[in-house]
């Protein structure tokens, strides 16, 4: 999946700044799709692939700044924002929501493209923690509700005779649950069944029962 | 009778043995006499047995032995009147007994005829009458002595018969009216009685002739000497045995001295009921053990609207308002039974139904024994007084009240004693202290403000010289070193001859007031600045906001253009070069640049159409609006405003807005052309002054200066860093439009001038 060839997503009310950028990004081997307002970007189908948004600040009906933050829970793309008079009020605010960079109109082709492809690489990654975590949590689910107690143990450190005594229970069986665990999860080493259980924000074991 | 009547008469005697027989038994007395008055020749046996004489010696007139001596002559005469007259005669006689005892007789003699009709002897019967003439004497002697009883009576005694007449009155009576009985039995006697009392008298009479029940009625009678004396009559019907009226007995009792008592009594009474009608007030007399109203004046009855009847079963107790009621229930038991005087305020309705306010107080009287017998309770109308008390309690309640609420105390100094009267609320508000020495003046001087208190104290002491109001505000210090804030007003009060007598005032604690003034002062002042911060931010934003959106009319093609460039470029240098897109790209570049010519002639010929509002104006009042928006910034920047306009300008005809934006750029400008000097004192100078048929307006700085002036006019021409090169290039227009010109020079020393100008409304007119 990580082969997947990149898009860029272009948000402006201006059509030849649009059809500049469509230009411009496809010289640059960007697929791109091209917006006038914040809500024909956000009714639109959009591919499962890389992504970037390039967003004008300066929309009719919803601004840039306002579509940042309606994207910001919602495993959107990095946001590259481009304005006509850009103020620094705007640009802080942008900055601090997360867009990867902010850009006054005109601007130069490299200044573009790098933002672009920062993005771009920052969304690789962010797509690739969200698979991953996908699969650790579907992993996850195939546990026992025993097994997941038991996890929260084994990945705190706790050896099997002290985690057999805290759940009251044997050793023999926490070794079994252990094994279960280990061969569910995918995990090859210990050190790797604490790396997933991390991925999945599993808190230690509940200090009551030692 | 008829035997004796027989015998003289008896020529057919069958035999006079069987007659002398029966003569002899007869249970009478008989006699015979002879005609030759020689006395009797015969007596029977009943007149021998009962006189016992002897039978001669009653012979011839011996038998005259046995009459009463009183009697004897009266006999002989009857006896002799027999034969003389030759009829019958009769007369009574008493005859003595052989006992010794007379008993009356009945002497009845009859003449003896013989055949011839000559009177021949005459013949005697005696009957005892004793018994009968015994019961006349004692009948005679009975009636006299009820005759007596009757003339004795100290009244006047009537008997009447049926038909009214007297049939017997009694010397009383007689003496009484000096006139003979025959007047009574005769004549007519209403003339006795008082005129003003005839008509109730026969009144009386027919209704007890009709009834026949008792009369009874009073009335005055005439006496001899025409007085009139009053009298009782009361009479009596007397029925027979078939209950018919017979007579009816009168008795009149002299009445006279207790009807003057009555009358005398009455007219006390009158005269007492007149005072206590004549009292202006209500009184009632109540019984002291029932409560019982005894006795009310005339004005009770008017108040209540009743009558002495109806308030007999007159419980008052409806005429009291309910509101009272309980309390007079109450203090009316404690009267009876304790014997408490009674005395409070209740309201009473009056007969129209309003309710009026009494003061009820309660008198006691006491019989000999001193036993409460009853109240005198005298009901005096306080209605006026009781309201006049409550306004004036209300009066001064509301009085205080407002004087609460409105934070106003009053205040009195009268100027020949030099003291001082204060309401309780001015006390309050100078916070005084017991014990403080509020009667003196100088304790009230002495509260004021060091601050204030001479201006005060020579304020009041002018009123009082020249007599005329008062009116100070000033501080007051308080015990607690707290600051209040008092408005004090006062006015003269002036005796007949124009002399002050006092001072009457009021003062009002004005210290909320006083700090929300301060503090709105303070916050007006604040409102104020932001005002004109805003109203200028406003009025330079219009020209800062046009510019942005010019920017960014103009910025948006002109980013396109780069990007397309950009992209043109890119297409160009692909291996192998993409010529198509590069052309493609290149097209639009063209496109955009025309874009971009086209907002720039637009943003030109917007200024130049600009529509003009012309109306006249007055120039000076434009550039006095900009420069008082521009004064504390101007100072703030440490420059000095110069204003020189020439005062009897003539209107000018534009637009108002259009104007100002022209002066205040103007303005403006050449402040920010001051921003770098710093070796000489800043100055901007604005005059305005009249050029032939313009107004002209020229705004000087010491400032940098331009090299070119014309230049400046260029549209996108700026000296400034953060300049968009439009501001001056727009005032241009804004001159244009309104037929003038903007120019700028450059000063000798230091700076531009730049000047507009504007035709003259008359100017334009002509």
């Amino acid at each position: 999946m990580t082969s997947e060839r990149p898009i860029v997503f272009v948000v402006d009310d201006d059509s030849r700044v649009r059809e500049a950028l469509s230009s411009l990004l496809a010289s640059a081997g960007f697929d791109t799709a091209l917006f006038g307002s914040a809500s024909e970007f956000l009714e639109a189908d959009k591919p499962d692939a890389p992504a970037c948004l390039v967003l004008d600040l300066e929309l009719p009906g919803t601004s840039g700044l306002e579509l940042q933050r309606e994207l910001a829970d919602r495993d959107a793309p990095p946001i590259v924002f481009i304005t006509g008079h850009g103020d620094i009020p705007s640009s802080v605010r942008a900055m601090k929501a997360g867009a990867v960079e902010f850009l006054s109109k005109p601007f130069d082709d490299e200044e573009l493209l790098t933002a672009i492809d920062a993005a771009i690489a920052i969304d690789r990654t962010n797509r690739l923690k969200r698979s991953e975590q996908a699969e650790v949590r579907r992993r996850y689910e195939r546990l026992t509700p025993r097994e997941r107690e038991v996890l929260t143990f084994v990945v705190s450190g706790f050896a099997n005779k002290q985690t057999a005594s805290a759940l009251g229970t044997s050793e023999i069986t926490i070794g079994v649950h252990r094994g279960q665990i280990m061969r569910k999860m995918g995990a090859r080493s210990l050190a790797e069944l604490v790396r997933l259980a991390d991925k999945l924000g599993i808190p230690p074991p509940e200090p009551s029962t030692k | 009778m008829q035997p004796p009547d027989l015998m003289p008469e008896g020529e057919l005697n069958p035999s006079d043995t069987e007659l002398r027989a029966l003569v002899h038994t007869l249970p009478a007395l008989v006699c015979r006499g002879r005609a030759d008055g020689g006395g009797v020749d015969f007596v029977n046996k009943g007149f021998i047995d009962y006189t016992g004489l002897a039978g001669a010696a009653a012979l011839g007139w011996g038998w005259m032995d046995a009459v009463h001596p009183v009697d004897r002559r009266r006999v002989t005469v009857c006896a002799k009147s027999i034969l003389t007259s030759g009829t019958s005669q009769t007369t009574e006689m008493r005859l003595r007994r052989f006992d010794g005892t007379y008993r009356w007789f009945l002497f009845e003699g009859s003449p003896l005829h013989d055949a011839s009709g000559t009177v021949v002897g005459w013949n005697a019967i005696k009957v005892d009458v004793d018994d009968r003439k015994r019961a006349d004497e004692a009948l005679r002697e009975s009636v006299q002595e009820l005759r007596l009883i009757i003339d004795s009576i100290p009244g006047q005694v009537a008997i009447l018969n049926t038909s009214g007449r007297a049939e017997t009155v009694n010397r009383g009576l007689l003496e009484y009216f000096g006139r003979p009985f025959e007047d009574f039995q005769f004549g007519d006697t209403s003339d006795h009685v008082h005129p003003d009392d005839l008509a109730g008298v026969i009144a009386a009479w027919v209704q007890a002739m009709s009834t026949g029940t008792m009369v009874e009625y009073e009335h005055r009678l005439r006496r001899f000497d025409g007085v009139y004396r009053w009298f009782y009559a009361r009479g009596l019907p007397l029925r027979d045995s078939a209950n018919q009226i017979l007579r009816w007995y009168v008795l009149l009792t002299d009445i006279d001295d207790r009807k003057r008592a009555e009358e005398l009594l009455r007219a006390s009474e009158q005269q007492f009921r007149a005072i206590m009608d004549s009292i202006p007030g209500l009184i009632a007399l109540v019984n002291a053990t029932s409560g019982e109203i005894e006795l009310v004046n005339r004005g009770v009855l008017d108040y209540f609207g009743r009558s002495r009847e109806q308030l007999q079963q007159w419980t008052t107790s409806d005429s009291v308002h309910p509101d009272d009621l309980p309390q007079v229930i109450a203090a009316w038991q404690r009267a009876i039974t304790a014997g408490e005087a009674p005395e409070w305020e209740h309201r009473l309705r009056r007969s129209d139904g309003v309710y009026r306010w009494f003061q009820l107080r309660g008198f006691p009287w006491r019989d000999s024994n001193n036993q409460l017998v009853r109240w005198y309770c005298l009901i005096t109308d306080v209605h006026d007084r009781k309201t006049a008390e409550d306004a004036l309690r209300r009066s001064e309640t509301f009085l205080l009240e407002v004087q609460k609420l409105s934070r106003t105390g009053g205040w009195r100094f009268d100027v020949a004693t030099d003291v001082v009267e204060s309401s309780p609320e001015i006390q309050r508000a100078y916070k005084v202290q017991p014990g403080d020495e509020i009667s003196n003046p100088e304790f009230w001087f002495g509260r004021i403000h060091a601050d204030d208190r001479l201006r005060v104290r020579s304020t009041f002491e002018r009123c009082v010289r020249e007599k005329c109001g008062y009116r100070s505000g000033y501080r007051v210090v308080l015990g607690d070193g707290s600051i209040g804030y008092q408005h004090a007003i006062g006015r003269p009060v002036l005796n007949e001859g124009g002399e002050l007598v006092e001072f009457i005032g009021a003062s009002m604690d004005m210290t909320d007031h006083w700090l929300a003034t301060t503090e709105l002062e303070r916050a007006s002042q604040a409102l104020h600045d932001m005002q004109t911060k805003l109203s200028r931010a406003a009025q330079v934003a219009t020209v800062g906001e046009l510019a942005a959106s010019i920017a960014h009319e103009v910025n948006q093609p002109l980013a396109a253009v780069v990007t397309n460039g950009h992209a043109c470029l890119r297409w160009l240098s692909a291996a192998p070069p993409n010529i198509d897109k590069a052309m493609e790209a290149a097209q639009r570049i063209v496109n955009d640049g025309k874009g971009a010519g086209e907002v720039v002639h637009r943003v030109r010929s917007l200024f130049k159409r600009a529509p003009v509002e012309e109306v006249p104006l007055d120039i000076n009042d434009i550039i006095r609006e900009v420069l008082r928006l521009l004064e504390a910034d101007a100072a703030r920047r440490g420059v000095a405003l110069a204003v020189s306009l020439e005062s009897d300008l003539a209107p000018v005809r534009g637009d108002r807005v259009q104007l100002q934006q022209l002066v205040l750029n103007l303005v403006l400008n050449a402040l920010d052309a001051l921003e770098s000097v710093a070796d000489r004192a800043k100055q901007v100078s604005i005059r305005s002054r009249r050029a032939g048929a313009h107004a002209a307006i020229d705004v000087e700085d010491n400032g940098v200066g331009l090299d070119n002036p014309e230049t400046v006019f260029e549209p996108f021409f700026t000296t400034k860093a953060n300049g968009m090169g439009m501001g001056l290039a727009i005032c241009r227009s804004i001159a244009a439009a309104h037929n003038g010109m903007l120019s700028a020079v450059r000063n000798p020393a230091y700076g531009t001038t730049f000047s507009f100008t504007v035709p003259l409304a008359a100017d334009d007119r002509l």
